[in-house]
């Protein structure tokens, strides 16, 4: 199979990853729970991704939270920062793990740089929606729908000279962009481990500059005598039991990428995406949607073809990809392709070129001019 | 001989302070915390021999390992707090 929906999940892993997940389920208990040997190496394992994640993302151990995945690492910071009708000022590019929660709180939402692909017109469009002083603003870092990546850190220097809390959506960008909890000064980094961290499914990151508000509450494995969720992170958000043998692996993608160095992988992944272009020059029938600083993430519409049935044919030729609206509507809308949606190409550290090349060949053959 | 036990709010609290003794040289157990020395229920204590106490209050003041509180244990198994 040639895999190229690694915007979703990064089906290939490192083996190290694999072998970790062995490697816990075999020797570790429940964190927290005892201090017994097989507890201890719980506490030991996941206490090692939460040390690996703190040196990759700047911040402390205490600051790094485990969530199930992005989506609930969103909504406990949203529900953290956020009251119901509360004003929030949004990316033209979210996915509905933003927008589903603020919905859910009736919030008032502005949307703020619905240009694709112009940094400078997002940018001036979230400086004037800041003016008026929402109650916060939660950014995407790259859209999940077309690699658009957005100016966060400028974003995020007009929050902090505002002091409004500032929540990064993380999805597509860890593992590939820089990203710090400290120099951006954002409130909560959200972010999955299964995709550019190269973790299991099951496992996310929500880094918390300062508290944050519990959405489950039951056992920590400390402060047990009182009925209140602890004080202190990263207990406070952390109820029940862990996924120690998803952290395991978590642990040893972390450890892949920072190996590889987040920026070559980003390389490597930019110059898939060139070689797509240049693959599908002068195929006129497709139309690309590309831009400056483009991350590993590219959609694109067949003529007369609808997205799906452009999708299931890839997939009987043995290449996985996306297609619909990608669990963004917003973006789609902002892009204007919310009718027709868009089939998705995304890309991890394992492609080759000549996969692309292969790839190429099957549009040419199934979609001709 | 007298066992000193440093108490702490979490096991992540716990182990970070471990891991500061360990780059200091300093050998510790991280252990449940003794129910005589709970605050408020569970919870982990790094567990120090005597003769190496001062080297590891150094070492977790370096860190800015912070905490609850220090507990001396007697041979006869009575508890002490000791004052920070």
């Amino acid at each position: 199979m040639i895999y190229f929906d690694s915007a979703a999940t990064t089906f290939q892993k490192p083996l190290t990853v694999q072998n970790a997940v062995l490697r816990a389920m075999r020797t570790c208990a429940s964190v927290g729970r005892g201090g017994h040997a097989a507890a201890m190496a719980a506490a030991e394992t996941v206490y090692q991704c939460r040390l690996m994640a703190a040196e990759l993302f700047d911040a402390e151990p205490e600051q790094v939270v485990f969530t199930m995945n992005a989506t609930h690492a969103l909504n406990t910071a949203i529900f953290s920062v956020l009251s119901p009708g509360a004003r929030v000022v949004i990316s033209g590019f979210e996915h509905n793990a933003v927008t589903r929660p603020l919905h859910a709180l009736r919030a008032q939402i502005g949307v703020a740089g619905k240009k694709l692909f112009d940094a400078e017109d997002t940018l001036r469009d979230f400086a004037r929606a800041i003016e008026r002083k929402p109650d916060a603003v939660i950014c995407t870092h790259v859209s999940n729908v077309f690699g658009y990546v957005l100016p966060v850190e400028r974003i995020a220097a007009l929050c902090r000279e505002k002091n409004i809390p500032f929540i990064l959506d993380a999805s597509q960008s860890a593992g590939t962009l820089p990203l710090s909890l400290r120099q951006t000064g954002a409130r909560f980094i959200a972010m999955p481990g299964h995709k550019g961290l190269y973790g299991p499914q099951g496992t996310g990151v929500l880094l918390c500059a300062d508290g944050g508000k519990p959405l489950l509450f039951g056992g920590t494995g400390s402060n047990s005598e009182d009925q209140a969720m602890p004080d202190f992170l990263p207990d406070r958000l952390e109820a029940g039991t862990h996924n120690v043998c998803g952290l395991a692996g978590l642990t040893e993608g972390m450890r892949f990428v920072r190996k590889q160095t987040p920026s070559s992988i980003l390389r490597h992944e930019q110059a898939l995406l060139a070689q797509v272009k240049q693959e599908f020059r002068g195929q006129e029938n497709l139309r690309l949607f590309a831009g400056e600083g483009q991350a590993g993430v590219l959609s694109f519409c067949v003529d007369n073809v609808d997205c799906e049935e452009a999708a299931q044919a890839l997939a009987q030729e043995g290449v996985a990809v996306r297609a619909g609206l990608h669990c963004a509507p917003l973006a789609h809308t902002s892009a204007g392709t919310a009718d027709t949606g868009t089939v998705r190409v995304s890309f991890s550290a394992f492609n080759t070129p000549y996969e692309v090349r292969r790839f190429a060949q099957l549009c040419k053959k199934l979609f001709p001019m | 001989m007298y066992d000193y036990y440093f108490t702490f709010r979490s096991v992540t609290a716990a182990l970070g302070a471990a891991r500061a003794l360990e780059r200091a040289g300093v050998p510790s157990a991280t252990v449940r915390t003794p129910k005589e020395l709970r605050h408020k229920g569970c919870g982990y204590s790094l567990r120090v021999r005597e003769e190496l106490l001062p080297e590891a209050g150094q070492a977790l003041e370096a860190a800015g390992a912070s905490y609850q509180k220090l507990y001396r244990r007697a041979d006869n198994g009575s508890w002490q707090e000791v004052p920070a």
